[in-house]
């Protein structure tokens, strides 16, 4: 069992630095998501704006985002905002410098893609919570915000869930990718051990089973949360009315 | 700009040439592993659908980078033995490693996907082929497939674009797809702008892809 030593909590393994791994990676996507829901509202709004210019906007962005390959945007936007603030930083104080956390940069480059699949969410959402509330909403005098906070919202998020979820197990997995820019997370903390241990397969393995289980509970709990925001309702896609 | 793009010309297209053939070739593969495996989660109750399921599961579950990892490098650990079973030439390639990776993850999605569109054929379809007294294997070859395939083809094509866009994480383990080649000019120049030429290769191959896909799925929407 000598290769269990390797995992051990303390020095002489990885345990403690795979469990604080697994922090910076919830960390990150928990930091991430709320954003990317704020972001995916603002940008459905966006798309079905009144002025032209805001609804190219809106279509480019998703059509970026839902192409470029998530590294390819994780890189772009981490070198390019360290140039730019790099810049700025030299103009306003030269002399002094400040770098971009790779934490900010991936949630930056995880927000903008998850929006851009977020917004059809929202659209569907919204959709299915029909233009009828809206009006009724408007002709009993509430403003366009009220509207949309005390009325619109509570019913949009039980059709948002399932989408919203999908997409929390995609931002879950695609935390890996920040690895790449060298930030402390699980996937990173595996290939750091793995240049010590020279036990590729003990550790990828490990976080293989690790992402599952992340991805397995999730799941479990967005079932969980479907049901608890649909009671008392009839579920209409059965026909059983 | 136009130095970096035309002066590596043949580099750049090499990557794309080398992206497009990984992601085609990871779609076909996949799509043949994953029948089998939505057959049994659409029509085993048994064990057979159990295993389908967890291979579902466990393999939409995995990062594929991490997939990619544990197949290229994993693999190293049990050097030896992969030589004696005489698999070494497989395990040491990276392209081979990868495109396993991405095969084990687009059938797994793709799996999901041909069970939710069997499962949307009538029961009078398969009512239809008894009457015929079509076998069950010439019922689901001639039939149940080709209709399957026609309603599944929108959100294939959409599994179409997202394998294009995980190629990129093949330059990872050293292959010089689109990603690989942009990151190695990358290393030579440091110039930022090659990422953004990247970027242009990727949005116009996908937008190409999409629109392809659009004229086809107008051609056979009649089955679906």
């Amino acid at each position: 069992m000598t290769w269990l030593n390797s995992l051990s909590y303390g020095s002489g393994g990885w345990g403690d630095e795979l469990l604080h791994g697994l922090g910076v990676t919830l960390g990150l996507a928990i930091a991430t998501f709320p954003f990317a829901i704020v972001l995916s509202f603002l940008i459905h709004w966006a798309k079905v704006s009144r002025y032209t210019p805001v609804r190219l906007f809106g279509r480019a962005y998703t059509t970026v985002f839902k192409s470029l390959p998530e590294i390819l945007t994780l890189l772009i936007l981490y070198y390019q905002s360290q140039a730019i603030v790099s810049w700025v930083v030299e103009t306003v104080a030269p002399g002094s410098h400040l770098s971009i956390s790779p934490f900010v940069a991936g949630m930056m480059a995880l927000a903008f893609v998850i929006s851009a699949y977020g917004s059809e969410v929202v659209r569907a959402a919204l959709n299915a919570v029909g233009k009828g509330q809206f009006e009724a909403a408007a002709s009993l005098g509430l403003s366009p915000f009220n509207a949309f906070f005390k009325v619109i919202l509570p019913q949009v998020w039980r059709h948002a869930i399932p989408g919203f979820g999908n997409l929390w197990v995609i931002l879950l997995k695609d935390t890996s990718l920040v690895s790449v820019i060298t930030l402390f997370e699980l996937t990173h903390v595996a290939t750091l051990a793995i240049n010590t241990t020279r036990q590729p397969f003990l550790f990828f393995g490990l976080i293989a089973v690790i992402y599952v289980l992340l991805v397995t509970l999730s799941t479990r709990a967005q079932k969980q949360i479907e049901k608890r925001v649909s009671r008392g309702f009839i579920r209409e896609e059965n026909g059983d009315v | 700009m136009f130095e970096l793009y035309f002066g590596e010309m043949s580099r750049w297209n090499d990557g794309l040439i080398l992206t497009a053939v990984m992601s085609t070739l990871s779609v076909v593969i996949g799509f043949f592993v994953a029948l089998p495996i939505a057959l049994a989660r659409s029509k085993s109750k048994g064990i057979l659908g159990f295993l389908a399921l967890g291979y579902v599961n466990i393999f939409r579950g995995v990062p594929l980078l991490v997939l990619m990892f544990l197949i290229y490098y994993g693999s190293g650990q049990f050097s030896r033995e992969l030589r004696g079973l005489g698999l070494w030439w497989f395990f040491r390639d990276a392209y081979y490693c990868g495109l396993l990776a991405l095969v084990l993850n687009t059938a797994a999605y793709q799996a999901e996907i041909i069970r939710g569109s069997l499962d949307t054929i009538s029961a009078s379809v398969l009512e239809t082929n008894a009457a015929l007294n079509l076998t069950p294997w010439t019922s689901f070859r001639r039939v149940l497939l080709p209709i399957a395939f026609a309603k599944a083809l929108p959100p294939l094509g959409n599994e179409y674009i997202l394998m294009v866009k995980a190629t990129s994480l093949l330059a990872i383990i050293t292959v010089f797809d689109l990603m690989g080649q942009a990151r190695m000019i990358f290393s030579e120049t440091f110039d930022l702008r090659v990422y953004y030429i990247a970027a242009a290769h990727y949005l116009v191959l996908v937008l190409l892809i999409e629109w392809a896909l659009r004229r086809f799925e107008a051609r056979i929407k009649w089955m679906a």
